[in-house]
């Protein structure tokens, strides 16, 4: 699948060069391949990177729940697929997801919020916790990731949420507010679900990119 | 009698000078103090600009052997990839090896007392041996879970005691580079150790936590008995512990810019 991909786009590439594909409105080739290219860019940047921290653990269990009943913090559904450049599915990933608790205390005497999710073929993953909590060397909520996938390169980022009250209401100025957070990208939007057991939601898709 | 030296700046690396009768410390400001060490009376200090200095290598987190005459330099990892590199640098600068140790950063770093081995662990919780003449791999460990901040080779250079996120004190045999003994007991996680001159004590200071503001406690420990045989309380993080060279003290700097000074025996 991929190496058709790579054809399918190389030959697009050739024949823009060529001159056999064209625009809808007049374009130099140069102009078309400029557009095509940005376009592939755009539409296929890997999943910006971020600080392990010093608070990964190995060998977490591979659950889609990973806070216990009574746990306190508001529910947390998170929700996502691993992808490569091109938006194929990559299966056979694992992906280290880990976070502080409520009060924004890592678990560093076990695995509580903490998984090792082994993503089958559908390439999606789903876990149900709770919101990270803040802590002082570290103000902005958020969730880490590993990520490591056959043919693909390791990725080690983060997720945060835009309705932290540390961006203060203002996503593009605050972002990179004391350079806690490297790219506006890691920061999701955040869904309320009333219905059921009231729950906030983020979807945070990984793209890798191949090794 | 345990007494405490103060410092204007947090002090994040210590090492005793002049056979133990001066104590300096590489100090958040970019400046090495240096303190008479019975009168706690700051003698000297020395801002990182005076390159020269052989001093000044306590305000980096590189290693150094003096019998290669090498240095250990861990790099900021790789922006987009993690990948950790670890330069080993000839006294000239010319880079001998560039060694890839892992991803997330290097936490801990440094060289065996012959300087044939260098070893560096990494927040992806692996450690690596590396034969410093060649520069290869000796050996890999994936067997711990957390990261270890701090390490220490005893004197004779025969153990290597690296501790961290768990509590625990790992004994690295280091003929075989596999471990040995586990000594547990910190209440806290730990952020410095050292071994005593006569490889017989270990002391290590702790890290809550809860944040690198509470209180801790700096262990010293009988290593034959896996023990702890004394233990002292540090209002915040410890960030550098050693003992001096006749193996009287132990010198241990806090968050709170003190530097705790206890009796080893």
């Amino acid at each position: 699948m991929q190496d058709h991909e790579l054809r399918r786009r190389d030959i697009l590439g050739e024949c823009i060069a060529k001159g056999l594909l064209i625009a809808g409105v007049p374009m130099t080739s140069v102009n078309l391949f400029a557009f095509y290219q940005k376009a592939e860019q755009a539409a296929s940047q890997p999943t910006p990177a971020e600080v392990l921290g010093p608070f990964y653990m190995k060998g977490a269990p591979n659950t889609s729940l990973l806070h216990k009943p009574g746990d306190p913090g508001f529910p947390l559904k998170v929700v996502g697929k691993v992808l490569n450049t091109r938006g194929d599915k990559i299966p056979g990933a694992l992906v280290d997801i880990w976070h502080a608790d409520h009060a924004g205390l890592y678990d560093v005497q076990g695995y509580r919020y903490r998984a090792q999710l082994a993503i089958g073929e559908s390439s999606e993953y789903s876990v149900e916790t709770i919101m990270p909590g803040h802590y002082p060397d570290r103000p902005a909520q958020h969730i880490h990731y590993l990520i490591t996938a056959p043919g693909h390169r390791t990725l080690v980022t983060q997720a945060y949420f835009a309705t932290d009250p540390y961006f203060e209401g203002n996503l593009e100025k605050n972002y990179s507010k004391r350079g806690i957070v490297s790219s506006r990208e890691l920061i999701r939007t955040v869904k309320l679900f009333e219905q059921g057991t009231p729950h906030a939601e983020i979807e945070f898709d990984i793209i890798l990119e191949k090794a | 009698m345990s007494r405490s030296i103060s410092s204007d700046s947090l002090v994040l690396t210590l090492k005793f000078l002049d056979g133990g009768r001066s104590l300096a410390g590489g100090c958040s400001d970019s400046k090495v103090r240096v303190w008479d060490f019975n009168s706690g009376s700051l003698k000297e200090t020395v801002a990182r600009e005076q390159a020269k200095h052989p001093l000044t290598s306590l305000l980096s987190r590189l290693a150094w052997t003096d019998l290669g005459n090498l240095q250990a330099t861990p790099k900021m990892p790789n922006r987009q990839t993690g990948e950790n590199f670890l330069h080993i640098l000839e006294a000239s600068g010319k880079e001998k090896h560039r060694l890839t140790a892992g991803i997330g950063g290097i936490s801990i770093v440094g060289f065996s007392p012959d300087g044939k081995t260098v070893v560096a662990g990494s927040y992806d919780t692996d450690l690596r041996f590396w034969n410093v003449s060649n520069g290869e791999l000796l050996r890999r460990v994936e067997d711990l879970t957390v990261s270890m901040f701090a390490m220490a080779f005893s004197p004779d250079g025969k153990w290597l005691a690296t501790a961290g996120v768990d509590r625990i004190v790992y004994l690295w045999d280091t003929s075989t580079w596999r471990i040995a003994k586990k000594l547990a007991g910190q209440p806290e996680m730990i952020s410095a150790l050292d071994f005593s001159p006569d490889g017989k004590r270990l002391v290590t200071g702790g890290f809550s936590e809860l944040t690198a503001g509470h209180p801790v406690k700096i262990l010293l420990w009988d290593l034959a008995a896996g023990k702890p045989m004394k233990s002292f309380d540090a209002p915040r993080q410890v960030t550098s512990a050693v003992f001096s060279p006749d193996g009287q003290w132990i010198a241990a700097a806090c968050r709170d810019k003190s530097i705790a000074v206890h009796p080893a025996a």
